[in-house]
């Protein structure tokens, strides 16, 4: 677990979700109107500091990828606003967006799926780097590619080389060189490490963690492994069907988490010790969009400590165990005064 | 449960080797394996991607895609039973009853055109040639085992209509069918979310508990291998690096990829000025093995004699490894 760092609040957050949120229409019948709609984000507020790492948790299907892709403006939202370092780009036209998009990358779970095989190493940098800098000639720009590579821990002699000729630890960090050739101050990592192995994984977390140091680079790290996010975070947000349930320090999260389905998830997670072997309290039943109940907190059906207001009143995040520690939960306590 | 070494068998592996033939040649991803699964205990079976297990289990259940892939040599002994001795009919009639797998994509693994009780019941058709009527009690007791609420009602279900979870539960549902005394499970849970990780992993136990099944685990995942009272094979490339009982094994790793293995984990071990400690590099190339030993590439401890010879396996009391560095306390069995 990191220190939290930018996190005062005289510093202006280098990308903010207001009152985001996301709506998609599903279950079109034939010709007839949507009648279906499902709030994948629904009403998110989160800032990412400059050079800070938030991580982003939950299930599948809990919107943490589409959230994801709402501060990247790659989505619209449905309402609510996003801030480009106090700037509202919410509205903006895809051309009025490209001087923000240089400043905004995005790296994936799966690094094959996401180069273009018949680009080489070479091309897909070159690409890049063309895009957003002005190189004036040849050299600058093999010299610029090799410090690139050499940046994320690869041979400048692979540049001549197509993405399946490479391991996927070398394709993710292919990626990465990629996303970082244009200097962006914001990397959203979509499941960067699900598709690695674990000893491919730490070599990429430690990447992250050195590149963030060099260049100043702040990520929103989307992951479902508990273990690495907390590693990885200065903050963590907990998402729970479309709605972020806990905000708070890594650390204090992970020591002390506060909202029920918080608790459950990180019961979850194996503990590789076998000496730390606990009892578990298992949650019942599976996240799921049908499950989404009409009024109250997403979460009461399967919570054990869920009251009859719990199934009418939606909780707002709001602090907690501490000013800086958020939860949306009516039986969490407030901070005291 | 005993879990030792001494631990008596219920499957054991000796030298197993497979072999692939490939455009580039011949491909050796199993090499000289040897293990055993106790009888009502488990052994984990762990490693990242390539390095066997999964070619390791499905030869031991007869499933290897033919005919490029082949049992070169070796023994799978089964009950005393040497199943590569078997002819595919023997061998049929074994699977899917007295030992059983299941997989790790739920939703690939099921036929989307047919009920969850068709398919669970196929299983008893075939093996215990039951009617429908017998069936359908049989597969009904068999959904409420593996914890599906409304067994009735979710029989004439489809497997679209059913979550991941649920899937996995069918599918175990299908594979403890005949009550088998093996159950292979290969990576039953990385498709799942951690708390419904949980609720199998949860599921298994029990079950294994009840009906006194032995179980060989496939994962890459320590976590959930630390969660298992277990014998831990650890396979690199094809071969055994370390075999050990769960609790020795990660209190002190004898073999430097499992100790790297364990680093690289988050929490797992201090970190070190806010860096994991990673393993550099990656597995070789099975086409192009390197001349000694197959790690030494990518360890730290390695010296000039590891890229020379190939290190025997050293047997030091409950425990295996095949690394120079247990020559002075171990013995070659």
């Amino acid at each position: 677990m990191r220190d939290a760092s930018g996190t005062d609040k005289d510093v202006i957050p280098l990308v903010a979700a207001e009152e985001v949120s996301k709506i998609f229409p599903i279950g079109r019948r034939g010709w007839s109107r949507v009648h279906r709609y499902i709030r994948a984000v629904d009403r998110v507020s989160l800032e990412v500091f400059p050079a800070e790492t938030v991580g982003l948790v939950g299930e599948s299907g809990c919107g943490k990828t589409t959230l994801g892709r709402l501060f990247l403006r790659l989505l619209k939202p449905t309402a609510g606003r996003i801030r480009f370092v106090g700037e509202d780009i919410t509205g903006l036209s895809q051309r009025r967006l490209r001087p923000f998009r240089r400043k905004m990358q995005v790296i994936f779970q799966d690094p094959f799926s996401s180069l273009n095989p018949r680009l080489t190493v070479r091309d897909a940098l070159s690409e890049a780097i063309l895009q957003h800098h002005s190189v004036r000639n040849r050299r600058e720009l093999n010299a610029r590619l090799a410090a690139l590579l050499e940046m994320v821990g690869l041979s400048p002699r692979m540049l001549d080389r197509f993405p399946h000729e490479f391991s996927g630890g070398e394709r993710q960090r292919i990626g990465i060189a990629r996303a970082v050739a244009v200097e962006p101050s914001f990397l959203v990592a979509d499941e960067p490490l699900s598709a690695l192995d674990v000893s491919i994984q730490a070599q990429i977390v430690n990447l992250l963690i050195d590149l963030q140091r060099e260049l100043g680079i702040a990520y929103l790290f989307i992951s479902h492994d508990l273990n690495i996010v907390g590693f990885l975070s200065h903050r963590v947000a907990v998402m729970y069907l479309g709605r972020v349930v806990e905000l708070a320090r890594s650390q204090d999260l992970f020591r002390e988490p506060v909202h029920p389905y918080t608790q459950a998830l990180l019961a979850s997670v194996p503990v590789p010790d076998p000496k730390r072997r606990k009892a578990k309290v298992l949650l019942s039943g599976e996240v799921a969009l049908s499950t989404v109940p009409e009024t109250g907190c997403r979460f009461h059906p399967r919570c054990h400590i869920a009251e009859e207001f719990c199934r009418h009143v939606t909780p707002d995040l709001r602090p907690s165990a501490s000013p800086d520690h958020l939860v949306a939960c009516h039986k969490a306590p407030t901070p005291a005064a | 449960m005993d879990v030792s070494l001494q631990s008596e068998a219920m499957l054991r592996v000796n030298d197993l080797s497979v072999v692939f033939s490939t455009p580039e040649g011949r491909l050796r991803a199993v090499d000289r394996v040897s293990f055993h699964v106790p009888r009502g205990g488990t052994l984990c079976l762990v490693g990242e991607s390539g390095c066997g297990k999964t070619v390791t289990s499905l030869a031991i259940m007869g499933l290897l895609p033919k005919p490029i892939a082949a049992v070169e040599a070796g023994e799978i002994l089964f009950d005393g039973v040497d199943l590569l001795r078997l002819d595919e009919e023997e061998r049929r009639r074994i699977r899917g009853d007295q030992m059983s797998m299941i997989f790790q994509e739920p939703t690939t693994a099921l036929n989307p055109v047919m009920t969850v009780e068709t398919q669970v019941a196929e299983v008893l058709r075939v093996h215990r040639d039951l009617n429908r009527r017998e069936a359908r009690e049989q597969v009904i007791e068999l959904i409420r085992l593996v914890g599906i609420p409304d067994a009735e009602k979710r029989l004439a279900a489809y497997p679209h209509q059913l979550s991941v979870g649920m899937k996995q539960r069918v599918l175990i549902a299908m594979a403890l069918a005949c009550r088998p005394r093996l159950l292979v499970a290969d990576e039953p849970t990385t498709a799942l979310d951690v708390t419904v990780q949980a609720q199998i992993l949860d599921l298994l136990h029990r079950l294994q508990t009840d009906l006194r099944m032995s179980l060989l685990l496939v994962t890459h995942d320590l976590g959930i291998v630390a969660e298992i009272e277990s014998l831990v094979a650890v396979m690199y490339a094809g071969q055994i690096a370390e075999l050990a009982p769960v609790g020795p094994l990660f209190e002190e790793p004898f073999h430097p990829y499992t100790r790297g293995l364990l680093d690289s984990i988050p929490g797992a071990q201090a970190a070190q000025g806010g860096r994991l400690k990673a393993i550099p590099g990656k597995v070789p190339d099975l086409h192009s093995l390197p001349g000694g030993c197959r790690f030494a590439d990518r360890c730290s401890q390695a010296f000039d004699r590891c890229r020379i010879e190939e290190p025997p396996i050293y047997a030091m009391g409950d425990r295996l490894a095949r690394c120079f560095l247990c020559e002075s306390r171990g013995r070659r069995p």
